[in-house]
C-alpha cells in the first residue's frame, strides 16, 4: 500500500462504527466483488472485512468512504445533489 | 499539425488491467478525432521514455492511468516495483502548461496544485479514485458492466476533452453520469451491489477535483 492521506493513517475506532462498517460490507455486497481501492490489487469481500477489522490504512479508507455515505444521505446532501 | 496526447497504460494487476482497456477505448476516440497518441505501455512505459516523450514532443494533454498518491504518480512494475513517472518537487515541472487528466488516487490533494502551473489544469482524484470489479469478468474488463458503472463516467473526462470542451465543462459532464448511473442504480435496488455501487460513484463525484485554468481546452 503506498503512503496516503493523513486521516486514512491507522486509527482506533469507534468500536459501534466498526461493527456498522463491517454489517454493511456484509450486507450490501455481493461476493463477486472486488474493490479497486488505492494502490495495490483489487480486494475481495473478505479481504476488505479483515482490512476493517485491522483498523489499518487501507481499513481506514474504507470506513471513511462507508461514513462519508451514510452522512451524506442522512444530511440531504445525497439527494440534493442527484435532485440538481 | 496535429495535436499529441500522450497517455501511461501500466497493466500489472486487475485495476491496472481495466484502466488500461478503457484508456484503449479513448486511443481510439482520439485517432479518429486526428489526435497524434504517444501510447506509453510496457516495455516503453518508464520515466526515462516518459521525460523523453514530453520535452520531444509537447504533448498537449496528457492522461495517466495509474497508482498514486498526494505527491506522485506510477507506471508500471519495474522488478516487481512501481516506478514513479512524476513526483512533486522532483519533476512536477514536466505537468506545468499542459491539461493533465490523473487517474490515480490521491493526485489532487498536492501534487495537481503544483502542476498545474503556468496556466496549466490538472483534473484528479482528492481520495482514492475507487471502483467495483465483477471478477466473473475480469479477463474481460469491457464486459464487466459493474466496472463500466465507474470507468465511463472517468472515460468521459477524456472523450469530453477530445470533442473541444473546456476542463470544467467535461468534469461536469463526468459527475453528469455519475449521477445518471446512481438514478439508474436507485430505479434497480433490487440489483446485487447497487448500494455499494452507489456509494462508490458518490464517493468519486465528491473527490474528483479541477485545479488551474479550468477553461483550458485540448488545443
Amino acid at each position: 500500500m503506498k503512503e496516503t492521506s493523513e486521516k486514512n493513517k491507522p486509527r482506533k475506532i469507534d468500536p459501534e462504527v466498526k461493527k456498522l462498517v463491517l454489517w454493511r460490507i456484509e450486507a450490501s455486497i455481493p461476493s463477486n466483488f472486488k474493490l479497486s481501492i488505492g494502490g495495490g490489487k483489487a480486494l475481495t469481500k473478505e479481504e476488505l472485512k479483515e482490512h476493517v477489522e485491522a483498523e489499518d490504512e487501507t481499513g481506514m479508507q474504507i470506513i471513511n468512504s462507508q461514513l462519508s455515505f451514510i452522512k451524506a444521505l442522512s444530511s440531504g446532501e445525497f439527494a440534493k445533489v442527484l435532485a440538481q | 499539425m496535429s495535436k499529441t496526447i500522450l497517455i501511461t497504460r501500466p497493466c500489472y494487476d486487475d485495476p491496472t488491467s481495466y484502466l488500461f482497456c478503457y484508456a484503449g477505448l479513448i486511443i481510439k476516440e482520439a485517432e479518429e478525432k486526428m489526435f497524434s497518441i504517444l501510447d506509453l505501455k510496457k516495455p516503453r512505459l518508464t520515466r526515462e521514455n516518459f521525460t523523453k516523450m514530453i520535452e520531444k514532443n509537447n504533448p498537449v494533454m496528457i492522461f495517466f492511468n495509474a497508482h498514486g498518491t498526494e505527491t506522485a504518480i506510477y507506471g508500471d512494475k519495474i522488478v516487481e516495483e512501481e516506478e514513479i513517472l512524476v513526483e512533486e518537487n522532483v519533476n512536477h515541472e514536466l505537468l506545468n502548461s499542459r491539461l493533465v487528466y490523473a487517474r490515480a488516487c490521491w493526485s489532487a490533494v498536492s501534487l495537481g496544485n503544483k502542476a498545474c502551473l503556468n496556466n496549466g489544469c490538472f483534473i484528479g482524484y482528492s481520495l482514492p479514485f475507487s471502483f467495483w470489479i465483477d471478477e466473473r469478468w475480469s479477463a474481460k474488463p469491457l464486459n464487466d458492466n459493474t466496472a463500466k458503472l465507474f470507468l465511463e463516467p472517468s472515460n468521459l473526462i477524456i472523450s469530453s476533452l477530445l470533442k473541444g470542451n473546456t476542463a470544467e465543462e467535461s468534469v461536469i459532464k463526468s459527475n453528469e453520469m455519475s449521477k445518471k448511473n446512481i438514478l439508474k442504480l436507485l430505479k434497480e435496488k433490487e440489483e446485487p451491489g447497487a448500494v455499494a455501487s452507489m456509494s462508490l460513484l458518490w464517493s468519486n463525484m465528491q473527490c474528483l477535483q479541477i485545479s488551474g485554468n479550468k477553461g483550458m481546452k485540448a488545443e
